[in-house]
């Protein structure tokens, strides 16, 4: 069988293009390559619009069966073609899109979806919200990025002091000047952005990783994050603590706007003995994964995921959470495994519509939970080992059970084989020479 | 210079006593001078008006009220409120386009489940308008002043089944009128039968007009309707608002105390609001539909310069407040006896609570407890009570 994949951010780029569009559609990718390769060859393509019905032409042609898994949104997914198509798409909001807007009938999913015949997503909430949209019978079916069994390879044991040693910008908030950040400072630069503090420009940094490291991975610009509450209540919650520190690696190509606004919400929550650290680099493997060793948690307080990559790493390597256990979340954040914040619904848009309005519901983070979850996960991590410990052990079954190769594979099995037994009882002709 | 009475407990210090308008207040004086310290929550006195309205039916849904207001008057129902005017269509959304998409992407909406909205034409259940009525010499239907902000004009409003009404300042942030509105016509967007009056307040009113009409072309298309009063209205006018509303809504983050809540509620009309703050002195369930917020978050003092938050407000729970229109709507449609209590019961707390006898006998106590409480009976005064509530 050959499987054909294509996402837009081509793997050389992807340093480059973090936090556009689409990048984290190429994580996706790589994670799912050794379980693809499994099922059979994998050809990756770069024109979609003429290269897969070539290459299922030919498979064709010697009797070989060829499915294309797209890794796109679905208003970004070729249809028409003659080969099966399915899109693997992240959905965080309980509508799918459903409006035509801008004037191109690929904005409603629907249709999309109703033209490809199935779909691959990452959780039980996706597949529920495709369904409510779609009809029961949808075929769509949860195939989280198989990561779990990478992340059981035996790691290097710790030696404290954990010294990261990197090339990056790195923003020590205890070695800063945080009034210079403040917001009449900020208004004053306009239209200039300031510049990021001396001595914390790119190039070689130490930073000492010890005490309570709650660590978080994300692209700033991207609202559904919701840093500001993030940073906010971590200060607020352990502000007294000297042995607490939040790192926030900021994953974008250029986060030069953002780190002044960053600054100024840690200004603003006035005197603090707790630490935030930002940092942005390209990780090589080492230094992530002594990053990742000398991590006590995992912090997540966004309104919507799809799945969350770094989250189920850190999880899968045996990391307790501070998150909530809402949308895709909701297959492997429990208490057992996580301090889990308390969210409700308000109103949202659709991140990728240009017009901004509301359609859709999100998550609303109860500040005074994400709190409480930051202060009890400092207890636990500080005065109860043993607790910890069994959190631990839970996260790592809990995210075996979420995304092991072990309970992806029959799924994305079965899912491809429904598709091409569907295919071969009703092959679907082209619709036009010209396909996009 | 600086003023040592930014500092307040330099200023409590040298009073010596004060009068806060809540309990709320009177703890957070408390914790900055001492539990000893002489400081009492005495509400804004509120003279009974609007018996009429006390313990009355709700409205039924189908017959009209007409509001007369002199204002700046904005109605969503004569408004072409177009969310696809808000992208110039030259630019790129990256979405695949091809032009038989039209024909081979199905566009019929039974082929699947029904949706938020059916198709994307506006639905409008309401008229600004109606053509049989003849309009008083001197007043007007509203008008559609798109983005700028509405002439003054005498605007005839006819309204038709459950009123909510909110009275604010929207640049108080603290106000939170974005949830307010949102919550509303997210859950109303399918009920005709459903209007949200904002009777706002303020400085810049232009610039919240532009806001408003951004927010609800956001929010469009949706079947419930919106007016918005810019600016100061006549006394006789805004009893008129009272008289016409079912019910009155908050959304605020934090209150010293909230007049036009107070006096809504003393007017009979039970109310949609928190009980936060100052709002836990007189908000209960047996009045209102509570929406729940949390304490904890951390802010700036509204007033001077300091860019560092040093003290507290509340979160609004947004679906909590999407349940209570629920709610509050059904009890008005099914439930009218539950409404006709809550109204009456809404007055006598309200009486209660900051009726003028009420006011007097607390200051009376807390000010000059060694003078025997003089009794006030109808039309006749105490020099003593006048000066104390003067």
């Amino acid at each position: 069988m050959k499987l054909l994949t294509y996402t837009s951010t081509p793997a050389r780029d992807l340093q480059s293009q973090l936090g556009r569009p689409e990048y984290s559609y190429r994580f996706v990718v790589q994670e799912f390559r050794p379980l693809l390769r499994s099922l059979g060859d994998v050809i990756e393509v770069e024109h979609p619009e003429w290269e897969v019905d070539a290459i299922y032409e030919a498979c064709r042609r010697h009797g070989e069966e060829c499915v294309f898994l797209c890794f796109m949104p679905p208003n970004k997914t070729p249809v028409g073609l003659a080969c099966p198509t399915i899109p693997v798409f992240a959905w965080e909001y309980e509508a799918l899109p459903f409006e035509a807007f801008g004037g191109k009938p690929r904005n409603d999913w629907r249709r999309v979806l109703a033209s490809v015949g199935s779909a691959l997503t990452h959780s039980t909430y996706t597949v529920e919200c495709t369904r409510a949209a779609m009809g029961n019978q949808f075929p769509i079916a949860s195939v989280p990025a198989p990561l779990w069994d990478r992340m059981q390879s035996p790691r290097e044991p710790l030696s404290a002091p954990a010294i990261l040693s990197i090339d990056a910008i790195v923003i020590d908030s205890h070695l800063i000047d945080l009034f210079a950040y403040r917001r009449s400072a900020i208004n004053a630069a306009l239209p200039k952005v300031l510049p990021v503090p001396p001595g914390c420009e790119f190039g070689r940094h130490n930073i000492v990783l010890d005490g309570i490291l709650y660590t978080a991975i994300f692209n700033p610009f991207d609202g559904r994050k919701n840093w500001l509450m993030m940073v906010s209540a971590f200060c607020e919650a352990l502000r007294d603590r000297s042995d607490a520190t939040l790192l926030i690696k900021l994953t974008h190509h250029d986060p030069a706007e953002i780190i002044p606004e960053i600054i100024e919400a840690i200004y603003k929550m006035g005197p603090m003995q707790c630490r935030v650290v930002l940092v942005h680099a390209y990780l090589h493997q080492s230094a992530y994964d002594l990053l990742l060793a000398a991590t006590t948690f995992a912090v997540n307080a966004s309104h919507g995921e799809g799945q969350c990559l770094p989250l189920m790493e850190y999880m899968a390597a045996g990391k307790v959470a501070v998150a909530p256990r809402h949308t895709s979340m909701r297959d492997y954040i429990d208490h057992d495994c996580a301090f889990v914040v308390d969210s409700t619904e308000e109103i949202g848009t659709w991140p990728h519509d240009p017009r901004q309005i509301f359609r859709t519901l999100r998550q609303r983070i109860h500040y005074h939970s994400l709190v409480a979850a930051f202060r009890q996960s400092y207890y636990v991590a500080t005065k109860e080992p043993a607790v910890y410990e069994a959190m631990s052990r839970a996260a790592i079954d809990s995210l075996r059970r979420y995304c092991s190769m072990e309970v992806v594979r029959p799924r994305l099995e079965q899912s491809i084989r429904e598709r091409l037994d569907a295919h071969a009882a009703n092959p679907v002709s082209k619709v036009s020479n010209v396909c996009a | 210079m600086h003023d040592p009475r930014n500092d307040w407990r330099y200023v409590f210090h040298r009073t010596g006593r004060a009068i806060a308008l809540s309990t709320h207040t009177v703890d957070a004086v408390q914790k900055s001078m001492g539990s000893q310290y002489p400081v009492v929550a005495i509400p804004s006195p509120m003279r009974a008006r609007q018996r009429l309205t006390a313990g009355r039916r709700p409205p039924d849904l189908i017959s009209t009220r007409t509001l007369r207001v002199h204002g700046r008057v904005v109605d969503s129902a004569c408004m072409g409120l177009s969310p696809e005017a808000l992208v110039n269509p030259a630019d790129e959304d990256g979405t695949l386009f091809r032009s038989d998409d039209f024909r081979y992407l199905s566009s019929d909406p039974n082929d699947f489940p029904a949706c938020r909205i059916t198709d994307g034409t506006k639905v409008y259940a309401h008229s600004a308008k109606s053509d049989e009525v003849l309009l008083e010499p001197g007043e007007q239907w509203p008008v559609d002043s798109g983005w700028d902000l509405p002439p003054l004009a005498t605007t005839r409003l006819d309204l038709q089944g459950i009123i909510y009404t909110a009275v604010l300042t929207p640049e108080a942030g603290r106000k939170n009128w974005l949830d307010l509105l949102t919550a509303f016509c997210w859950t109303f967007r399918d009920m005709p039968e459903a209007t949200l009056v904002l009777k706002m307040a303020g400085t810049d009113l232009s610039l919240y007009h532009r806001q408003l009409v951004m927010l609800l072309t956001k929010l469009s298309p949706m079947k419930c309707r919106v007016i918005a009063i810019h600016g100061y209205i006549s006394d006789e006018d805004y009893q008129s608002l009272i008289l016409a509303t079912t019910y009155y809504v908050n959304t605020s983050l934090c209150e010293g105390l909230c007049l036009p809540l107070v006096e809504f509620l003393s007017a009979g009309i039970p109310a949609i609001a928190p009980n936060n703050t100052a709002m836990a002195d007189y908000i209960s369930d047996s009045i209102a539909f509570v929406v729940a917020s949390y304490p904890g978050v951390p802010t700036v003092w509204p007033h001077g310069d300091l860019e560092i938050n040093c003290t507290f407000t509340h979160q609004l729970d947004w679906q909590s407040l999407s349940s209570a229109y629920q709610c509050s709507f059904a009890v008005a449609c099914k439930e009218p006896q539950r409404y006709t209590d809550m109204s009456m019961r809404a007055h006598e707390a309200m009486y209660s609570y900051c009726g003028v006898e009420t006011v007097k006998r607390q200051l009376q106590r807390f000010l000059c407890p060694d003078i025997t409480p003089h009794t006030v009976s109808d039309g006749e005064t105490s020099s003593l009570a006048e000066t104390a509530t003067s």
